[in-house]
């Protein structure tokens, strides 16, 4: 009877010690949350963004492979692991692509400074150039100034005929001409985009609406002849200024034929246009 | 087989064993789990951490699901089952602190986004200028 009882004891012993050895297992899911924890670990970049959130992944993953039992309250426990360990791997490769986004934003940085680098070399490539050709230009203008014994001033080029080109109390242009009146006109033709303005102006001699009238007659002489010169009409004026402007005093010979005179008055160019036409 | 049970040993397992048992059970009972305060108290403050952070925009399934744990843990708490609103508390701040990182990924993607157009955009001005100035370019 006794025997009996303890021959059944020890084998209630070993099927219960058999049973909890084949019902400890990982729970569902753990293998694939390892598998996903293995794929961050092996990827070259990712692997070492994120070193601390990689391993506390790997200690919610070890812990969700512990082998538990099939009771319900077991079940419970390995589902909890499992989802912990997923989104600890989850956390872990969030981090890492965030680090690999920053570690590229550096180099994008690095980039954009290099283009903008260039854009300004370009720039002031171009300014230099510009500068260079303006300056050859300014020189030219200069040399075309001098010869023309014209006068720079804040108008513009003023470029002075003496009343030589009139016979007295008349508005037609001797024959013959100033030779600077044809190197005014090969001027405007070199910068078609500067304009001139065309002022008569006369001494104090006489009614002062007959020397409007007569310095309005000049000024449109010379602009009919700078026109027949092939100059565009639309880019010269005429006035008349009469005795309003004198340069000199009018009590001397001297003083009235400086007053007598023809001016012709280029404009500045526009910065801008000094590029645009020298392209 | 010549086999004598301990005449005190058997005495002992049929009179003091079940009290014993009765015992443990009853401080079983006694001691049921206390309530996973902590938990609860960091899994909330992870979650107004997310949403906080943007969360609702750049991860809202993460921050769905981490809501979701931690209004299931107060249910828990409700049903006095401490030891299940322990575990859902710490998964919602798990859930929680995912959708935290999900956002900084979606943000700093975002930023990097923004970049490579506007370096693309200044390449292509710069390209643009260059064809205009080319000589023989447009005038």
């Amino acid at each position: 009877m006794m025997s009996h009882r303890w021959w059944m004891g020890l084998a209630f012993s070993s099927a219960l010690l058999l049973g909890c050895a084949s019902a400890l297992q990982s729970p569902p899911g753990a293998d694939s949350v390892r598998d996903k924890l293995a794929r961050l670990q092996s990827d070259p970049v990712l692997s070492n963004a994120a070193p601390e959130s990689l391993e506390r992944a790997e200690v919610a993953v070890r812990l969700a492979e512990q082998p538990l039992g099939d009771s319900a309250e077991d079940q419970a426990l390995g589902a909890h692991r499992v989802y912990l360990a997923d989104r600890q791997v989850e956390i872990a490769m969030a981090q890492a692509s965030t680090r690999q986004a920053e570690d590229q934003r550096a180099q994008f940085a690095e980039q954009r400074s290099a283009a903008r680098l260039d854009a300004r070399t370009l720039e002031a490539n171009r300014a230099q150039a510009a500068a260079e050709r303006a300056a050859v230009e300014a020189a030219e203008l200069k040399r075309q100034i001098e010869s023309l014994k014209a006068e720079a001033t804040d108008r513009g080029l003023v470029l002075t005929l003496g009343d030589l080109l009139f016979a007295f109390d008349s508005a037609e242009l001797e024959a013959g001409l100033s030779s600077n009146l044809d190197r005014l006109v090969t001027l405007l033709k070199k910068y078609p985009t500067r304009n001139a303005v065309i002022e008569g102006h006369t001494d104090n001699i006489g009614n002062a609406e007959y020397n409007r009238d007569l310095s309005l007659r000049r000024a449109e002489a010379v602009r009919r002849y700078l026109v027949g010169q092939g100059i565009g009409s639309d880019r010269l004026s005429a006035a008349g200024l009469g005795q309003t402007q004198p340069l000199a005093g009018n009590s001397s010979d001297s003083g009235r034929q400086r007053n007598r005179r023809v001016e012709i008055i280029i404009d500045n160019p526009a910065p801008a246009s000094v590029s645009q036409r020298m392209q | 087989m010549n086999f004598t049970p301990i005449p005190w040993l058997a005495r002992f397992s049929r009179l003091v064993m079940p009290a014993l048992l009765a015992g443990l059970l009853v401080a079983g009972c006694a001691s049921t789990p206390p309530l996973p305060q902590t938990s609860l108290d960091a899994a909330r403050t992870a979650v107004v951490a997310a949403e906080r952070f943007d969360a609702g925009r750049f991860a809202a399934s993460e921050l769905g699901d981490a809501r979701q744990k931690l209004a299931m843990a107060d249910a828990a708490v409700r049903d006095e089952d401490m030891e299940l609103a322990g575990r859902l508390a710490v998964e919602s701040k798990v859930g929680a602190e995912l959708a935290y990182a999900k956002t900084e990924t979606a943000k700093a993607e975002a930023i990097n986004a923004e970049m490579r157009s506007s370096a693309e955009a200044l390449r292509q001005e710069m390209q643009r200028t260059e064809s205009l100035r080319r000589p023989g370019g447009q005038q």
